[in-house]
């Protein structure tokens, strides 16, 4: 794989290895599925505690599973616009994702009520840029700051852009990256060479 | 009285978060939203194309983050529709084919754009960067149909599409992986496309860096990209700018709280009140 | 597994390799490369003249203006939209290629590739004139010898400094370049005249605006300027209501300097007929579409007003005569009007007018006259021959050309054959028709053996087209050749599949009939094939690309300094040298963890990210796994392993199982603890949290790849009362991970983790590799920063690897 990606002529085997790749994972998918109705289908027989959500689980995938695969309209394919797996998808998958997503806003406010407290200079600085970022980049914030005497003429927000997201944080994560890039080289070459091993369970 | 809000169960927080965010909701604001520097370079980019230019639109979100990325991608769509300009849809999350099915729908039927002509949408691809660089070669070798099931061939759109190079510009809605580090480094590095991003709030930040080197011509990140474009697109009662103003008190309602946790911080350094959370080494 | 001599001598046999390859394909750099066009550009006309037998409907082929006496030869390359590869035609024996910014100059007399460098960049063009190559980017040019591609020279004098426009027009051994520059905020124009072979400057001028075209005449190059002095055309028949003014300058092309000038509508188009100029203009005053012929000094010999502006205007290569297509609406129809201004009039300017009803689809130019195919609207489409003598209404074509569509639509001339070939509205195939002029003979096909092609060249009596076939092996499409002899009414030949698609074909003249000649097929797939025309097996394959991606050089000697960095460590660590590494708080903290999870009877929760098992943080948390499953399986206690992949699950399954037995407690391991919970973001969070609030871990650790859902659950690990240690290399999410664990293992910390809880030297020896390369990047960062605040650019080179 390294190698055609350097060397023109070969390219057709990185196209042929994902190929490969592609058909392990589709099976790969079988035996999650199966793992699933291993797991709930035991506590569902031996009536554990809360066995009703498992039940509610091996529901919901088996049908959804049948809408998605066999349920097919008069004309076109079953998730097509208009057909039950669709309705599935629109009127509960997205909403319970969505809900969960926005989920996030709650911990944040609690996170940030418990973890954001001024302890050092490091933490002061985070705080301040927390500040900034956050109440300037609303349109509620910078209605206030345009409001303000004197000091509303200076352009928060172009500062905060250039300055803080595009200088201080673009630095941070850059080098971020960089290390990241690296660490992944380096592991990607230990493990192709044998040196890393214990993601395989064993020492040889 | 500090000692109560120190120890203050957090579904007190959570109920006064929620009520912070209906009430913009149901009573708007009204608050003028005004477009910043980068989402201007994305209009501009946009506008700057010549009419019947080919652009490729890939949707690499689900879901749960279809509330940030939906809006800028509905807006795009719609400014590249006024424009005159063919538009080719791709997502390579599975999450994102029926969110990209809904979005272009919509914005087609409100820009009586015309699917085959105007727009296509090709579908989903498992394989992330595998399916960039195969449709460096060849797009037809990827999508032989349409996501309903048609023959590309037959499609006006699909006529002398076929590569990357086929396209005046490609657009990523992306909150993550395959996203806009997998352009830049195929359909960028590779094929020299222009690339324009849109990434949620928290995965902006990472986008930056692409940005500052030009990788990426402009980038609108979350709700405020979405909202500052809907005001650029000329587009009134935008999801975006709806939800900005309950964004807008949300943000200062987590400031205050933190004001206070550090009040309380303070007073509790000064005071040495304990605390039942107890502190951890960080 | 590997032995770690194995190992060594990979890893030495593949560094061999790379540098090999790069010291192979280090060539010399020239400019860049995108989208070739031929020579001088033309406005105006949409259809093509006539094309010389055995060459392909390609781009269409400049007329080079030459002195006479002089030998010049048609240059351009022949491109297909999408490819990559270029074949050119030229005179002589030689091709030039074009492939992944490969320049290649092939010789078609010896059957080899000849000469080769490499350009990149977006905006250059390469253009063949007589012996030589020239490579234009905006800002230079360089001209190479087209046997070898050696240099000869490039643009050097930098008070030419100023955008290179289009277009390029060669004569007489000379080449005209355009400049546009500014300067103080004024924008400046140039022409500037070269000696092709030595770039000697002969001559320059300055002009006033932007050069749209390049008509040669006589003595005189007449160029098409816009000069930008906007001005408002009348709206009665203009199609543009607002038209940038343009003008036509006569320039003595031997000296450059400008004898005339004239002013444009703005849309306009000049020819050079019969010792004068012909010019279709808008006229700026009236609105009108004006026929203007201009004798050399621009004074008006004849004017004639025209319906509308002509969809083509040619001179013919045969007869000389002047030919104007015009398409207009009578009576609600759509009517073609061609008109003929023959050459050699002496009195006044007499024109024959031919008149079809119907949508011009295609002139294609042959000996006296034109062929014209009508489109009608009853779907049947007509085919028309004009000449100057007397209007022939040669062929009716109703039959075969049923159910006509524009569509797909081409028609080409050959020897004495016209080929054209339309798609079939109610069946949707391709049918090809040849009209042979001698015989007056129409042979058409139609059958389902037709391939969906369209025709590639012609030649004589045979026609190569092209047909998919799918490799059984990668799935991908190949080309074969095929051919037909129109003389034995659709004999198909065909060729054995060629790698690729097939972009040109070129048929080496044997003087003889097809079967006894070779026939040259270039595939985007970067190979040249010499095909036997007797039974089209293949008898040489030569590579026309390159063996190595230039453009990856950069990446590949990243990789070789990385490698190479962590190899050298490696090697000294396995020396028996200590080296030291810092600690890693939250590595350290993992056997607290473990040890407070015994105390307190609760699981351990370990979550190896979201991602699948192609994500190396996902690796990494496996093998971060194996050393935390050792600890809990000797201490014998449960370990909680949620997975959002099943091909992941099933490697963390192997792993604690493995972890279990080594400890001797097989009985203590429960599959169902790793388990695989859902593939969906949120669903798996929603499963992680609720198995936190329910079975309460005393430690939970995330190691590996997380998205937004992150907070989500360190929160939930921290309202459940957990030690939380964390490992990601999303930096979006870390800030998440620092606020709410109590340790966090940042981006790299996570990939040195195995390393680090492992303390093999080979181990150890990489993350001090590691490191080397990160202080050299720094090094690198800190230098360029500080030359850049000077103005210094000795490390500029680096970002041109």
């Amino acid at each position: 794989m390294i190698i055609q990606f350097y060397i023109y002529p070969l390219d057709w085997l990185g196209e042929l290895f994902n190929s490969f790749y592609n058909i392990v994972l589709t099976f790969a998918f079988v035996l999650g599925a199966i793992s699933l109705f291993q797991v709930h289908g035991k506590k569902i027989i031996a009536q554990t505690s809360g066995w009703g959500y498992n039940l509610v689980l091996l529901v919901s995938l088996t049908v959804t599973l049948i809408f998605g695969l066999f349920v097919f309209p008069e004309k076109g394919q079953p998730v097509d616009a208009g057909t039950a797996f669709d309705w599935i998808f629109n009127n509960i998958f997205t909403p319970l994702c969505s809900t969960t997503y926005s989920l996030l806003a709650f911990y944040i406010a609690s996170a940030s009520f418990r973890a954001f407290r001024a302890r050092s200079a490091q933490a002061t600085v985070l705080l301040v840029t927390a500040f900034l970022v956050m109440l300037f980049r609303v349109p509620l914030g910078e209605y206030i700051w345009h409001s303000l005497p004197w000091v509303g003429q200076f352009d928060i927000t172009a500062f905060i852009d250039d300055w803080i997201m595009g200088g201080f944080n673009a630095a941070g994560q850059r080098a971020i990256m960089l290390g990241a890039s690296v660490g992944l080289v380096s592991i990607s070459l230990k493990i192709l060479l044998g040196i890393e091993v214990s993601y395989l369970g064993g020492n040889d | 009285m500090l000692q109560k809000l120190a120890e203050l169960d957090k579904r007190w927080i959570f109920l006064a978060l929620a009520v912070v965010v209906i009430l913009p909701l149901v009573f708007p604001l009204g608050l003028p939203v005004e477009p910043g520097q980068m989402s201007r370079k994305f209009y501009e980019r946009i506008e700057a194309l010549p009419e019947g230019s080919k652009v490729c639109m890939s949707f690499d979100y689900g879901p749960g983050t279809e509330i940030e990325c939906q809006p800028m991608a509905s807006a795009v769509l719609k400014h590249l529709f006024r424009r005159r300009c063919r538009v080719v849809c791709i997502t390579l999350l599975p999450d994102g084919s029926m969110l990209a099915r809904r979005t272009l729908e919509q914005a087609a039927a409100e820009c009586k754009a015309v699917y085959g002509e105007d727009c296509v949408y090709l579908g989903y691809k498992n394989g992330g960067e595998a399916v960039l660089r195969n449709m460096g070669e060849n797009i037809l070798n990827v999508f032989s149909t349409d996501f309903y099931g048609k023959d590309l061939s037959s499609m006006p759109i699909m006529k002398d599409t076929v590569n990357w190079d086929s396209f005046a510009l490609v657009i990523d809605w992306s909150v993550g992986r395959p996203g806009v580090a997998d352009y830049v480094r195929i359909v960028g590095g590779q094929y020299h496309r222009p690339i324009l991003a849109g990434t949620t709030a928290v995965t902006a930040p990472e986008a930056y860096p692409f940005v500052n080197a030009g990788q990426v011509e402009a980038l609108l990140g979350g709700l405020r990209g979405g909202g500052e474009y809907e005001v650029l697109a000329g587009i009134k009662g935008g999801r975006a700018c709806r939800g900005l103003e309950a964004q807008s008190t949300a943000h200062f309602f987590v400031a205050f709280l933190i004001i206070l946790a550090n009040v309380i911080y303070f007073a509790d350094k000064r005071k040495k009140i304990g605390r039942g959370s107890g502190e951890r080494r960080r | 597994m590997m032995s770690r001599y194995s190992a060594k001598i990979l890893l030495a046999v593949f560094a061999v390799l790379m540098f090999w390859i790069a010291a192979v394909s280090a060539q010399e750099r020239d400019g860049g490369l995108n989208e070739p066009e031929t020579g001088a550009a033309r406005s105006g006309a949409q259809l093509r003249p006539g094309l010389a037998p055995g060459v392909s409907g390609g781009a269409g082929s400049p007329v080079v203006f030459a002195e006479a006496g002089e030998s010049v030869c048609v240059g351009g390359l022949y491109e297909r939209p999408g490819c990559r590869g270029y074949f050119s035609q030229t005179a002589s024996a030689r091709q030039l290629i074009l492939k992944n910014s490969c320049l290649q100059s092939f010789d078609s007399k010896e059957n080899r590739i000849s000469g080769k460098i490499y350009i990149d960049g977006d905006d250059s063009r390469v253009i063949a004139y007589a012996d030589y190559a020239v490579i234009k980017t905006s800002e230079n040019i360089t001209v190479r010898s087209l046997a070898s591609l050696e240099k000869l020279w490039s643009l050097e004098d930098k008070s030419l400094a100023g955008a290179l426009a289009d277009p390029v027009f060669f004569y007489g051994g000379r080449m005209a370049v355009f400049f546009k520059g500014e300067d103080g905020g004024d924008k400046k124009y140039k022409a500037v005249c070269f000696k092709i072979d030595g770039g000697e400057i002969v001559w320059q001028s300055e002009l006033d605006g932007e050069v749209l075209d390049v008509t040669p005449a006589g003595d005189s190059l007449f160029l098409t300027v816009r000069n930008g002095r906007e001005r408002l055309a009348a709206l009665k028949k203009s199609e543009a209501a607002v038209a940038a003014e343009r003008e036509l300058i006569n320039l003595r092309a031997s000296d450059g300097k400008i004898l005339k000038r004239t002013e444009l509508g703005g849309n306009s188009s000049v020819r050079f007929w019969d010792g004068k100029l012909a010019v279709c203009q808008d006229d700026p005053d009236s609105g009108d579409f004006l026929l203007n012929l201009y004798d050399m000094n621009f004074e008006v010999l004849y004017r004639k007003a025209l319906l509308k502006m002509p969809v083509f205007m040619e001179v013919s290569p045969d007869s000389g005569a002047l030919w104007i297509g015009i398409a207009d609406f009578t009576d609600g129809k759509e009517l073609t009007q061609i008109s003929c201004f023959p050459c050699g009039q002496k009195d006044g300017f007499a024109e024959d007018n031919y008149f079809a009803y119907g949508h011009l689809e295609e002139a294609v130019f042959y000996e006296s006259g034109v062929w014209c195919f009508v489109r009608g609207e009853s779907k049947f489409a007509t085919l028309y021959w004009f000449n100057n003598k007397n209007y022939d209404y040669l062929v009716d074509l109703k039959g075969p050309l049923e159910n006509f569509t524009g569509e797909d639509f081409s028609a080409f001339m050959y020897g004495d054959r016209l080929s054209f070939v339309y798609r079939n509205e109610e069946t949707g195939k391709l049918e090809l028709g040849v009209f042979s002029v001698s015989t007056s003979e129409l042979l058409t096909w139609n059958d389902d053996n037709y391939p969906s092609s369209r025709p590639l060249l012609g030649r004589n009596a045979e026609i190569f087209f092209t047909e998919k076939s799918v490799s059984a092996l990668t799935g991908k499409e190949n080309d074969r050749l095929r051919y037909l002899n129109t003389k034995g009414m659709g004999t198909w030949f065909d060729t054995e599949p060629l790698s690729g698609e097939i972009v040109g074909v070129r048929v080496r003249e044997s003087g003889g009939p097809a079967e006894k000649a070779e026939w040259y097929a270039l595939t985007d797939g970067g190979k040249i094939y010499r095909l036997d025309a007797q039974n089209g097996s293949i008898l040489q394959t030569l590579q026309a690309g390159p063996l190595f991606d230039r453009s990856k050089l950069n990446n590949l000697l990243g990789v070789l300094f990385v490698t190479g960095s962590i190899g050298y460590f490696i090697w000294r660590a396995r020396k028996g040298e200590k080296l030291f590494i810092r600690s890693i708080a939250g590595l350290g903290a993992l056997d607290e963890a473990v040890g407070r999870a015994t105390e307190m009877g609760r699981p351990i929760f370990y979550i190896p990210g979201l991602s699948d098992i192609d994500e190396t943080q996902t690796m990494a948390g496996l093998s971060i796994l194996g050393h935390v499953s050792k600890c809990t399986a000797e201490y014998d206690m449960p370990i909680v392993v949620p997975n959002c992949s099943s091909v992941v699950m099933v490697m963390a399954q192997d792993i604690v199982r493995q972890a279990y037995l080594q400890a001797g407690n097989p009985d203590s391991y429960e599959s169902d603890n790793v388990c695989f919970l859902s593939s969906e973001q949120f669903g798996f969070a929603a499963g992680v949290c609720g198995m936190m609030v329910r079975e309460k871990p005393a430690a939970v650790l995330y190691m590996g790849n997380f998205f937004a859902e992150a907070l989500m659950l360190a929160e939930t690990g921290n309202t459940a009362g957990a030690v939380q240690i964390a490992g990601t290399a999303a930096a979006s999410q870390l800030p998440f991970f620092v606020a709410a664990c109590d340790y966090t293992l940042m981006g790299e910390e996570l990939y040195a983790a195995s390393a680090y809880l492992s303390g093999e030297p080979l181990q150890i020896g990489s993350l001090k590799g590691q490191d080397a390369v990160k202080a050299a990047i720094m090094l690198l960062i800190a230098a360029g920063t500080l030359l850049t605040c000077f103005n210094c650019h000795w490390l500029d080179f680096i970002w041109k690897i």
